[in-house]
């Protein structure tokens, strides 16, 4: 027998099953990352409509059963976040945010810091923004992703060098040693070199409250190299959302 | 359990969509039990589909041909395009015998987390038909999902300047009831509501 139990959740992604279905990638307050059916949904008369949309922040009821995919059976819109799929580009900043999520917290564990980063993240979205060249050196986006990068215990150590403590000057970033990293300990361990003021800019958006914000390129281009670098060698990912198209 | 052939066929029609093994066992026990005529005429129409069934030259609908019998009738306007996800799509809007300009199957909708950028979808063939139509009016019909918006919205910043571009309303389902709507179709109704 299985039971049914209410959560807030946000849909980060949805994708077709079968005639009418989508399988739904949610991330929960309670229970963390979820995969639920929502039967009938692509039909026009489903009760559903647009509450289950990607992005989307609802007051969900599902029904966990004897399978891995637990079943919508009721959805109330939280938050509906139609202002940030109406704009291409805050919809690409926000469908980063959403595939960090859905890559570095994989499992069915509750995070309620990740959680509310998540929705206070698709809160912003929805207001002015301080828009880059492109969505992935947006500042807001590349700030929530330092976050969870942080809550998901990949927080980048940057007083000093990562590998062999010396308080500078830092030269670059080293994934192998989990930070920045000084001209020889950067090129010992295979780091990449970074713009001057760089990783200042870096400590600046994880120390600052996550807000819409106006980085240098070079400093958007150093943290977005940090970010990807991190995920590829500590979570062995690269974000498709991430690669320019 | 069963002899090779049945297997096989149970195999082959549990790979269709929708239908399971269970499904596909009924399914082969009735094409067992049917005329053999009325089987082989099966087996025929699928052979049929997949050796004449193409997709058109000039819009990507399903076409047994060179051109769909859309693009090939000469009096379908086609300065008027319909911008459509999948060829399923064509067939839902040609049932509401409201149009009468001719189509753009994309072949999908963007969606960057599955890896569907815009040189994934027929999106610069539709760029260059509006040219060459010399195109007044482009009609988005892509779904109202994230995915079809974020896709609509892609491709009327590419016709900007070029031609009329529109999308359709979004609104209330005729014969649901008000109180059942979610909060953005009926904000969507509520922005698109007409003088009476």
């Amino acid at each position: 027998m299985g039971r049914s139990y209410k959560t807030d959740a946000v849909v980060l992604r949805s994708i077709r099953f079968s005639e009418a279905d989508r399988v739904l990638h949610l991330y929960t307050l309670e229970r963390g990352r979820v995969n639920a059916i929502a039967k009938g949904v692509r039909k026009t008369g489903s009760r559903f409509g647009a509450r289950l949309e990607p992005l989307t922040r609802s007051a969900l009821i599902l029904h966990e059963g004897r399978g891995e995919l637990h079943t919508v059976s009721g959805a109330d819109i939280i938050s509906s976040q139609e202002q940030v799929r109406a704009d291409g580009y805050a919809l690409a900043v926000g469908q980063i945010g959403a595939e960090a999520v859905l890559k570095l917290f994989a499992e069915p564990e509750p995070n309620p810091r990740a959680y509310e980063g998540l929705c206070r993240f698709l809160e912003l979205l929805a207001g002015p923004l301080e828009r880059a060249p492109d969505p992935q050196h947006d500042g807001l986006g590349l700030a929530f992703q330092l976050k969870l990068l942080a809550l998901s215990g990949y927080l980048p150590h940057l007083d000093s060098c990562a590998s062999c403590g010396t308080a500078g000057p830092l030269a670059g970033f080293s994934p192998s040693a989990g930070g920045a990293a000084c001209a020889g300990c950067m090129v010992a361990s295979g780091g990449f070199r970074m713009a001057d003021g760089a990783i200042a800019a870096i400590e600046g958006l994880l120390e600052r409250p996550l807000a819409p914000v106006a980085l240098a390129p070079d400093a958007a281009a150093g943290a977005l190299r940090v970010v990807e670098e991190t995920y590829a060698h500590h979570g062995g990912f690269r974000l498709r959302t991430l690669q320019p198209s | 359990m069963y002899s090779p052939a049945v297997e096989n066929l149970i195999t082959q029609l549990a790979r269709l969509p929708g239908i399971g093994r269970r499904t596909a066992q009924r399914l082969a026990f009735y094409i067992l039990r049917s005329p053999p005529d009325q089987a082989l005429a099966l087996a025929d129409a699928i052979r049929e589909v997949k050796e004449k069934i193409g997709v058109c030259e000039e819009c990507f609908n399903l076409a047994e041909g060179p051109l769909c019998s859309i693009c090939a009738d000469a009096r379908r306007d086609r300065t008027v395009i319909c911008v459509v996800e999948d060829p399923s799509d064509v067939v839902a809007v040609e049932r509401t015998h409201e149009y009468h300009g001719v189509y753009h199957v994309l072949g999908g909708a963007l969606s960057p987390i599955d890896g569907v950028d815009p040189e994934h979808l027929r999106i610069a063939e539709l760029l260059r038909r509006v040219e060459a139509n010399a195109a007044v009016e482009v009609v988005l019909a892509t779904n109202p999902t994230m995915t079809g918006e974020a896709t609509a919205v892609y491709i009327a910043d590419r016709l900007r300047g070029r031609c009329r571009v529109t999308r359709l309303a979004s609104g209330l389902p005729v014969g649901g009831d008000l109180e059942y709507a979610d909060e953005v179709t009926l904000g969507r109704a509520f922005s698109g509501r007409r003088e009476m």
